[in-house]
Formats: C-alpha cells, structure tokens, sequence
C-alpha cells in the first residue's frame, strides 16, 4: 500500500436549475428552487410537488452532442450527459483500462416496466453496460442500489476500487428520473408534501422528490495539491431497527458520524450536510445523531428545499455542491427552514454563512435502515486506511468461514445438502420464530433464510460488527412487477407494503434487523453471477473498515422454480480463527452430496 | 356487523400476509399494533389501501388511523358508519 490520495478531478451536475455544476451553484446562490406543484403529470390522479427536469432539453441536448445510432432511454442519456461534461473537463481518457464506471441509482429505468415488451431496459446493469461502453469503457460497471444513500455509497465503493490499486480513475454516475412508479408510492407512504418541504422546520409537512443526475470523477495520485479535494474517511452503518422508518435513536446515523470524527476535529469542519428530508421522523433522527455524536452546534445544512429528495442522485450532488460552496468561502443556506422543529437543535440557517474551513461530512439514510457518511477535505489531511487493509496485502488475505447454496433443487451447506424444502420449508426446519417473515417479499425471504442457516452459530457480538454486501441481476423484479399492478389505469391502489420492497437493499436490512448487524449493508446491481467478483468488491470493505466478517454473495429471485441464493461469509485470514472457534459446534444436521452441487 | 367482521379479518389477513391465520385467529377486541398482532407503520398504510379499495373509504392523514385501527371491532364500527361501498 502506498501513500496514494484519492483525489476530485472533475464534477458535473444536471438538474432543473442548470447543466453545470457553476450554474447549480449560483441558481442555490440566488435562492432559486426546482419545486412546483404538477397535476395530471405521469398520468398521477393526485398532484404532487417535485422538481422536475424538462425532458425535451434534455433530449434535445443529448441529441445534438451523441454521435452514437444506439438508441437510449431517459435515465441512459441523462447520465450520459452528466458524464460527458465532467470527462471532457478533465480530458479523461474513458475508454482507458484503468477507468472504471460506478452508477448510483434506486430505479433506473424503472418506469418501462408499463411497457412489458422492454423488460430487458429495466435491469440497471443493462443500462450500466450501456452507459460505460458509450464512453468506450469495457470494465464491468458497478451499480450500486443502496435506497437513499446509493450516492455516498457509490462514492465510497469508487474509493476502495482505486485504493484497491485495479484501476486509477472511477468515474461515479447517480441518477434518478421519476415515473408514476415512484411517485405513487412515496404517495402510499403518505411521505410527500404539496408544498416546498421545510427541512428541520416546526411546520415540515413531509418530502418532495425530485429529479437530477450527478457526476464525480476521483483519481488515485501520489501527487495532490492542498487545493484537491481529497477523500478522507468514509463509513456505513445499518439501524436494524425498520425497513422504512428511522432509529429512533439515530443510532446508525450516530455510529457513521462517530466513525467520521475519528479523522476529521469538529473544530476544522466548515459544516455537516445532513438527508434533510424534511420527513417528521428524518429531520428528528438527526437532529438526535447529532446530538449524541457532540455536533448540535456544528453549522449543518440540507439542500433538499432546492431540488427535492433526487434518490440515486443525491449523494453525488450533494457532495458535489458542498465541495463547490466550501471553495467559494460560504456554507449553502437550507431553503424552507424558519424555526426549529426537532427535538435537539440543529445548527441550520436559512441565510448563506461564511467559512473559511476546507473540510466537510456528507450524510444520507435511508430505507433498509441503512446510514453513510464521507468526509472531504483539502490541504494536507490523510485518506484514511483500515488497519485492516495490511491483512489484505498478504495473498490471499481472505478466507471462506461457511458457504450455502439455496436452490429450488436443494439447500447445500460447506458442499453437503441440509435440505430439499421450499423457501417457506427452509423457514419452518431452520428459523419457524418470526413471523415477520411471511410479510417479506420473495428477494427478501430467500437472503434471510441463507442467512439464517449461515449466522445460526455466529456470537451476537462478531454479529454486530458484521458487514452484508449482497449482488444479484434481477434487482426487485418480481416485486416491481407486482406494485406495477396495484398502479394500473383501472384498479389504482398503490400498495405501501408491496412499494417498500421494490428496493432491492431491504434484503441487506431484512437480515440486519433479524441478526441485529450495525456493521455496512450494501446492494449491488450486475449482469452476471461471477462468485469471484463478488468476493473481490465485497474484500474491498476490509480497505476503508473494519467489519469482523461480511456476509456476501448472489441472491436473486425470478420465480419458485427459479432462484438462487449463493452466499458466504468471509474475513480476513487474521481475524478467521477466533470466528471459527466460535462455529464450530454447528448443529445443523446434514449429508454428503456430491461435489458439483456446491 | 359479523358479515363485515369475518370480511374484514379474511381481507387483514390477505392484504398483510398473516400466513398460517385464519378469522378466527383474530380477536374482536384484541390490539392489531405492537402487542395482538404485532402490526406495524408499513401494515397500517396497508390497511388505509385496503379501507379505500374495498369501502371506498378514503383516509388523508395517516394520524386518523391510529383511533381506527386499535383493534377489528372499532375498524368494524369505522367502516358500518363511513362506507361509500
């Protein structure tokens, strides 16, 4: 390991206040936001307030600058856009082997569904490989699917790629556009307000969404200058608590900030820019981590009053933004707020502050109960490594504690078969004492029966600190196609139960409540089951953390007689010795099957 | 009112997936939420579709649902007096 920084070198952002980063900026400047109220838009029988990006400029745009014949749904070209920008700016060569392609979305292009002849467009790995080899890029593109914190996540996987050393650049992509498939649901969940939102407000009556695409690229260099923005910590903790409402201890959000104030003082940080969702239940959250964590006096900000809550993308331009106002000396105002409507305070303003600090923490939660935070910083500060990582550098660093492969053929645990039961049959001869189970979507029951019968023996305290990084194809198909049913012309009930499982990471939160895992819960989106890949992404937590073990691997439903859950969990080699004394005395019963079932 | 209270426990039932339950599993009187059947915020947005689906029944503010939703017998009498269907 080297003494590389992982380093900013360009940014773009998209979004109905402008094509640039610079124009973004100074519409934020002037107090200018996305926000209207829209009726009948999206064929929606309610109104909504969101801010919305005008799609024949958008079209038009991309029309005009793509030499390419192949032809590209909204999300694609948005992204693409996006990202055109901020290659161009810094004449990166895209197409280079050592670039690599990581997108940030919660839906990608979910909205085709409505069309069923397209089905393939829905996969976010298909419009991953397509928006990577636009640029030339043959890489496999990372898609990371992390609810509403997908964009710091994605940041966070770029930096493990580069410090990994596979690749030197990694352009990172978040985008989201709405449908009435989004919209409807965050409607079901009766989170939306018909008015701008007033993030930390006493009078805050819910969230808008919104739509926006954000690019950043990083570089690894041995070569920064104090005026680059320099990656500097980085952390990812789950609540499990509730697939969709806060901690409300903030106990994830206050574990993400602790572990940023390890590496940055309170005192050289300009501000923390918090979800702001204006959400009841978010901004209260918060208002709670920060208090625990000693930052109700920090200057905080929440930019959701300008452009709604734009999912994949917020992460990304949130970041973007925060970086661009840090280097214009002022800490950006937090539109909508008047007077404090938390619990604990929080040090929000609606006027722009000045500040002469050069460092700043991002944060993000989420549905899944999961919670990320980055911090930047420029002048002379270090990228932080896991001790951990040391481990790493000895080939190979990682070993294998269990293995279990669930099928429609049979339930296989370390190569011998345990089982020939259904999922519902696993349930009832490995778990049969949680009830909640039966109100989990196909994905979800799948995920945790393979982490039941893997974390059956595993101590509460190794459990705690685990990691869950779990990959799959079909992301939440099957349920996307059923919530799509509850939102037909004809029979219109959108159905919150079904909405909240059409992210995929509930999986990752699923298993967190259940085995009460606070380490980092992440969901990847890829075309292809490669158990060797998936191993080499999910190590690469060891780089920034420092999880006791990680439950990692595929898990992907299509329909009863088509499913597979091939999981493991793996550590380091040093940690591997105390974990499996402790699994030792497994009491699963089991026998012999031959080699090529495993 | 015992047609709409067995209507009403077979369509929880269905709407929430309470595998393994039948009617006569619920009690009248019994909480839904936290203790009874341990329902929770997600299942409450649930049973407001499920209001408006099969009684017409449209409920704004999900704060309204708490009274409601205490237990199948103050649903039932909900329902008796508000039904559009």
């Amino acid at each position: 390991m080297g003494s590389d920084m992982i380093v900013k070198i360009a940014d773009n952002i998209i979004s109905p206040l402008g094509l640039t980063t610079e124009d973004n900026l100074n519409a934020l400047l002037q107090g200018n936001s996305g926000l209207s109220l829209h009726e009948g838009t999206f064929g929606l029988p309610e109104a909504f307030c969101a801010s919305l990006l005008d799609r024949n400029l958008i079209t038009d745009l991309f029309d005009r600058s793509s030499l390419s014949l192949e032809k590209y749904t909204f999300f694609e070209k948005l992204c693409i856009l996006s990202a055109s920008q901020a290659i161009a700016d810094c004449s990166l060569q895209a197409e280079n082997e050592d670039v690599i392609f990581i997108i940030s979305t919660t839906k990608g292009n979910v909205d085709v569904l409505e069309d069923s002849e397209k089905s393939e467009e829905a996969f976010p790995s298909y419009s991953a490989r397509r928006i990577a080899k636009y640029f030339g890029n043959n890489n496999t593109p990372e898609v990371i699917s992390n609810a509403c914190i997908s964009g710091v996540c994605a940041q966070i996987e770029a930096v493990r790629a580069l410090l990994s050393e596979n690749y030197r650049y990694a352009v990172v992509i978040g985008a989201d556009v709405l449908s009435k498939f989004i919209i409807s649901g965050f409607q079901s969940f009766k989170a939306l307000s018909m008015e701008p939102c007033k993030p930390f407000d006493n009078a805050r009556t819910g969230l808008n969404l919104g739509e926006a695409a954000g690019t950043i690229i990083l570089e690894r260099t041995d070569d920064a200058t104090p005026e680059s923005w320099r990656y500097t910590a980085s952390s990812n903790h789950n609540d499990a608590n509730h697939i969709s409402g806060p901690s409300r201890t903030g106990e994830g959000s206050f574990r993400v900030i602790s572990d940023l104030l390890k590496h940055v003082d309170k005192a050289e940080t300009a501000f923390i820019n918090l979800h702001g969702t204006a959400t009841a239940y978010n901004d209260e959250m918060e208002s709670i981590a920060l208090e625990r964590a000693g930052l109700s006096d920090l200057p905080a900000n929440g930019l959701k009053g300008f452009y709604g809550h734009t999912l994949g993308a917020a992460g990304i331009i949130e970041t973007i933004l925060s970086m661009a106002a840090t280097d214009a000396g002022v800490i950006l105002p937090t539109r909508g707020f008047e007077t404090c409507g938390t619990s604990r305070p929080v040090n929000v303003d609606k006027n722009i502050r000045e500040t002469d600090k050069q460092a700043f923490f991002k944060i993000l939660s989420g549905f899944g109960g999961s919670n990320a935070g980055i911090a930047w910083s420029k002048g002379d500060r270090a990228c932080h490594r896991s001790n951990d990582a040391k481990c790493l550098s000895n080939e190979p660093g990682i070993t294998t504690l269990a293995h279990v492969r669930i099928s429609p053929d049979a339930t296989i645990l370390d190569g011998r078969k345990i089982s020939d039961s259904s999922i519902s049959g696993l349930y009832r001869e490995f778990a049969g004492d949680y009830p909640k189970f039966f109100k989990m979507d196909s994905l979800c029951k799948l995920g945790f029966m393979g982490a039941e019968i893997l974390l059956k023996d595993i101590p509460a305290e190794l459990r705690e600190k685990a990691a869950v990084i779990l990959f799959n194809r079909n992301s939440s198909l099957i349920t996307d196609r059923n919530y799509q049913k509850t939102i037909s012309e004809d029979n219109y009930f959108p159905s919150p139960a079904l909405f909240v499982y059409t992210l995929a990471n509930i999986v990752t939160g699923e298993i967190a409540i259940r085995h009460r895992i606070h380490g980092e819960t992440a969901f990847h989106i890829t075309d292809e089951n490669n158990a060797g890949l998936q191993e080499e992404i999910a190590a690469r937590a060891f780089l920034t953390s420092s999880p006791s073990f990680i439950l990692t691997g595929w898990v992907d439903y299509n329909n009863e007689s088509d499913y597979l859950a091939d999981l493991r969990l793996i550590t380091r080699n040093c940690d591997s010795a105390s974990i499996l004394k402790s699994d030792s005395d497994s009491n699963i019963e089991c026998e012999e099957v031959s080699p090529n079932l495993n | 009112m015992e047609t709409l209270i067995t209507n009403l426990k077979n369509q929880i039932i269905e709407a929430l997936n309470l595998e393994d339950m039948t009617a006569n599993d619920i009690d009248n009187q019994a909480p839904l939420f936290g203790e009874g059947l341990g329902l929770d915020s997600i299942d409450a947005l649930e049973l407001i579709v499920l209001l408006e689906r099969e009684y017409g029944i449209k409920l704004t503010n999900p704060a309204e649902g708490k009274e409601i939703f205490k237990s199948i017998e103050t649903i039932a009498d909900y329902v008796s007096k508000n039904r559009k269907k």
